[in-house]
This record gives C-alpha cells, sequence and structure tokens, in this order.
C-alpha cells in the first residue's frame, strides 16, 4: 500500500550510481547568509565508496568548492574552498568514523554553514546526523587539523559562477557550461529543505522527528520555530516525471536518471 | 536489491542518436553518462528490452557499477580517508 501522510502520497527518488542525481539548480546566492540543509537518504550500498554532494567552480585558480562527502554510510567530511578568502584556500575536511552496516537504513543529514562571522569572524560547519551533531568545524578550533579563513567580506557566493547544487553527485563544473557530474551515490533521497538560516539543535531535532509526526516544514510545530526561513522545500510528493516540485515556489529541482520509488522515509505503513 | 530489476546497456556514441528516450529509464540524450572520452555512453531500462537495443550486451545493476568504476569511467579522486580511521 502507498504510504501517506495527511492525506498526501510520499515518495523517494532512487539514483542507482549508474549517472543519476537530482539537481538543486544554482543556489549560490543562498551563500552570503547562513542556511541549512537537509534530507532524508537511504544508503544501499554500505561499502566505502565515495560520493559527493555540492559543486566546485574551477574556472578561476585553484577553484571554490563547497561539497560534502561521503564514503559508504561510515564516514563523511566536509569541504569548502575559497580560493578568494583573505587568507587563501581554506579547506575543512573533519570526519565522523562509524561502525557498522548502515546498509538500507534511512538516515537524516542535516548540514550548517554559519557563513555571517557568528564565531569570531569564521566559517562555521555543522554536520547532524539523525538530529545528533556529528562534529563541528570553524575558526581555530582546538580539535581540529584544519586550515581555517575568515569570512570574504564580499560574501561566500564571491568567485562561485553560476554552478548547479547536486545530491547524490557533485558537480565538479569543469566543462564549460559549468556541469560536469561525478562521484554518484547509490541509494534513496527525500524530503529536501534548504533553511536560510543557523537553525539551533532543537529545531534540527524537530525536522528529525517530522519524519515520524509529519511536520509540514512550511509552518512552525513544537520547537520547529524556522519555517519563515525554508527557502527550498522538496516534498517527493509528484510520484512521476522529472521535476520536483518546490512547495516554496522558488525554484524546482531536477531529477536526472533517478526513478520514483514508493519508498518514503522513514518507514511508515 | 531494488534496483535489481533496472538492466544497462553501453553503447557507442554514434548511437546516441538512435535512442527513444520515452522507452528508457534514462532522461534524455543530454542527460546519458559518458565514459571519461566521450566514446560512449550507458543507458537503462526497466522490463524487456526496447527494439532499438536488440543484440546489444545487457548488464545487470552490479554489472555496470563494476564497470562505470573502472579508470576510463571516472577520474581518479585524492584518497580522502584518514589513515587512523582505516
Amino acid at each position: 500500500m502507498q504510504p501517506t501522510l495527511q492525506n498526501e502520497a510520499f515518495y523517494s527518488i532512487a539514483l542507482d550510481g549508474s549517472g543519476d542525481y537530482i539537481n538543486l539548480g544554482n543556489i549560490t546566492g543562498l551563500l552570503d547568509e547562513d542556511f541549512t540543509i537537509s534530507w532524508w537518504e537511504q544508503v544501499a550500498d554500505a561499502t566505502p565508496t565515495t560520493s559527493w554532494y555540492g559543486f566546485r567552480d574551477t574556472s578561476a585558480g585553484a577553484g571554490n568548492r563547497l561539497e560534502f562527502t561521503k564514503q559508504g554510510a561510515l564516514f563523511a567530511r566536509m569541504d569548502f574552498q575559497h580560493s578568494n578568502s583573505s587568507s587563501g584556500t581554506a579547506l575543512m575536511y573533519p570526519w565522523q568514523g562509524g561502525s557498522g552496516n548502515d546498509r538500507d537504513v534511512w538516515r537524516h543529514f542535516a548540514i550548517q554553514v554559519d557563513v555571517d562571522g557568528g564565531d569570531a569572524g569564521y566559517v562555521k560547519l555543522n554536520w547532524y546526523q539523525d538530529g545528533v551533531l556529528a562534529f563541528t568545524d570553524y575558526g581555530s578550533g582546538p580539535t581540529d587539523s584544519v586550515n581555517i579563513n575568515t569570512v570574504p567580506t564580499s560574501g561566500l557566493s564571491t568567485g562561485f559562477g553560476a554552478r548547479d547544487f547536486y545530491l547524490g553527485a557533485n558537480n565538479t563544473g569543469n566543462s564549460p557550461t559549468g556541469t560536469n557530474p561525478a562521484n554518484y551515490e547509490t541509494g534513496n533521497f527525500a524530503e529536501v529543505a534548504i533553511h536560510q538560516a543557523y537553525l539551533s539543535e532543537d529545531n534540527i531535532v524537530a525536522i528529525y522527528n517530522s519524519g515520524n509526526a509529519g511536520i509540514d516544514l512550511r509552518a512552525n510545530s513544537g520547537n520547529y520555530t524556522h519555517a519563515s526561513d525554508l527557502v527550498r522545500y522538496y516534498r517527493f510528493t509528484e510520484g512521476t516525471g522529472t521535476r520536483l516540485v518546490d512547495a516554496t515556489g522558488n525554484a524546482d529541482a531536477t531529477i536526472v536518471n533517478g526513478t520514483w520509488d514508493l519508498v518514503r522515509h522513514p518507514t511508515t505503513s | 536489491m531494488r534496483y535489481n530489476n533496472y538492466t544497462y546497456v553501453i553503447l557507442d556514441i554514434s548511437e546516441l542518436s538512435n535512442m527513444d528516450f520515452s522507452k528508457l529509464l534514462t532522461n534524455s540524450a543530454d542527460t546519458v553518462r559518458k565514459n571519461l572520452d566521450n566514446s560512449k555512453f550507458v543507458v537503462k531500462f526497466k522490463g524487456e528490452a526496447p527494439s532499438f537495443l536488440n543484440g546489444k550486451t545487457l548488464l545487470t545493476h552490479e554489472q555496470i557499477l563494476e564497470e562505470l568504476n573502472k579508470t576510463t569511467w571516472r577520474e581518479e579522486e585524492e584518497d580522502i580517508m584518514p589513515e587512523e580511521l582505516k
């Protein structure tokens, strides 16, 4: 039976690793303010193959990038590299090590980027998994073996061309059109949201719990208080076609070669 | 495995114009995955093979991933896993 919630059908997109991804379009305009991107993912292959999400722009100098990397379901890192920064290239790559086999388990991921200098003028990155902060990286943090740059005064979007942001692959952007998908993920994706805000942990937990409780992120509910900051919201209710409707009305996404699946997160009856 | 009912075919790029994408799970000629020298591409379908793929070598999901993992299809990325986590 098709899963339903609040009288709506929900699906996911199956990406088979052969060349599938979800194109969220050009979101570089969102980089100049704090933002949080969250999604559900059911990893189909728990072997440590590497997949990257995000984009890079290699048209200028060493290239700029905003990429999130996973190896299987066990390890993750984030790269933010910006050759136009005031102190040179920055590269952040904290790791979260895990154990056990995550194959076919639905996980909720949320990545936050604080670009407004809220932490002593440094970019700060948080990675949440299932509502729990897996790791954080910023400034001159004492435990992180990273190079850090200060926030470019012109904003993080500086240095990025019109590069589309991908989920399930990364846009290496080396072609003249700035489109070059690579490093494909194998798994299902569902309910992707982008907030133009640095959400509190309570909000992240509320979004994670919404998978069970059925919170519509367009309305505040309980500890979720950032409905007004929602700038992209893909609910995966279409079930057919290549267009993924943005429930905020801002920018629909494109499903590239992926297929609709009557499986949603987490398992509902 | 949810992809076991998909079938994959690798074709020469000269055959790209012969594809009827309405009969494939691959979106379009613009979104096919190509190898690094752009001489070959991949399409996939579910169920019976479309007639324009008659005589072609059919691959399973496992087989296509093995093929696409070769260096002719993907650029080598840096080894990103820290030694302490290997």
